[in-house]
């Protein structure tokens, strides 16, 4: 570390000596800094068709992000109360992916027509950082 | 929080009563924090075999990362790890992205993030 910053150590650790994973924070290293962040549903529509999630950040730059979702359980013919990291790829054929991606001004979710019957309420969360994507 | 340590909240939030979402930074949770970044390309040759870049991170455990890419030519929008064409997977030595090669030539141009915590 440089001869000046802020550092600050987990419970139970020596700040003095306590390694990069060992530091709860640290000057010397940039964090995930949080632009915005929300949750939203869709509902499958009747017939089941491709939908796409559209959130609007325009930060003139394309970020980083996170994005989880609900999904269907095929094996308990429900939705998980659980949420999947995106992007989420159905293995077993059809269009049944998750996939999300980000532009200058926009992060898109599209939800693939046949990721869960119609009718079906998926939830959703996002973050977006400052820090950027490519 | 316990007896002593720092709480930043957002602007507007009291730091007195702000919930966690609210702060910015509270010494009694951690942070993903930043040891390396950068930007890397995989070219795609078009011969249908996938295509790679490894890195080497130097962390003396197998780190947490984050990576996005451009895909298929596309300077328009940005993909998160595991997309269709785009994977990574780490060791306790380098992080290895693949780009899928469906037999057309391009440069994938990809903007990874290792952090000072361990994936597992």
């Amino acid at each position: 570390m440089a001869n000046y910053g802020l550092k600050i150590s987990k419970p139970g650790y020596d700040v003095s000596s306590a390694s990069d994973s060992e530091l709860v924070y640290s000057s010397k290293f940039d964090t995930l800094k949080v632009f915005s962040s929300g949750s939203g549903s869709i509902t499958v529509p009747n017939p089941m068709a491709e939908q796409t999630v559209t959130i609007t950040h325009n930060l003139g730059y394309r970020p980083a992000f996170m994005f989880y979702t609900q999904i269907f359980d095929v094996f308990s013919g429900s939705v998980t109360s659980g949420y999947y990291m995106s992007p989420y790829t159905d293995p077993v054929g059809g269009d049944g992916s998750i996939m999300p991606y980000v532009s200058t001004t926009t992060l898109k979710i599209r939800y693939g027509a046949v990721h869960a019957p119609a009718g079906s309420v998926i939830n959703y969360k996002y973050f977006i950082f400052y820090n950027k994507a490519i | 929080m316990s007896d002593y340590g720092i709480k930043i909240t957002k602007d507007g939030y009291d730091t007195s009563s702000a919930s966690i979402p609210n702060q910015v930074l509270n010494s009694s949770y951690n942070s993903l924090k930043i040891v390396a970044e950068g930007q890397t390309t995989i070219s795609v040759n078009g011969d249908n075999v996938d295509d790679t870049v490894t890195i080497s991170h130097g962390r003396s455990n197998i780190p947490a990362f984050l990576a996005f890419a451009q895909l298929r030519g596309s300077s328009t929008v940005s993909y998160p790890l595991n997309s269709y064409d785009f994977k990574g997977v780490a060791n306790s030595s380098n992080i290895v992205f693949t780009a899928t090669d469906s037999g057309t030539a391009y440069t994938a141009t990809i903007y990874y993030y290792i952090f000072a915590e361990p994936s597992r």
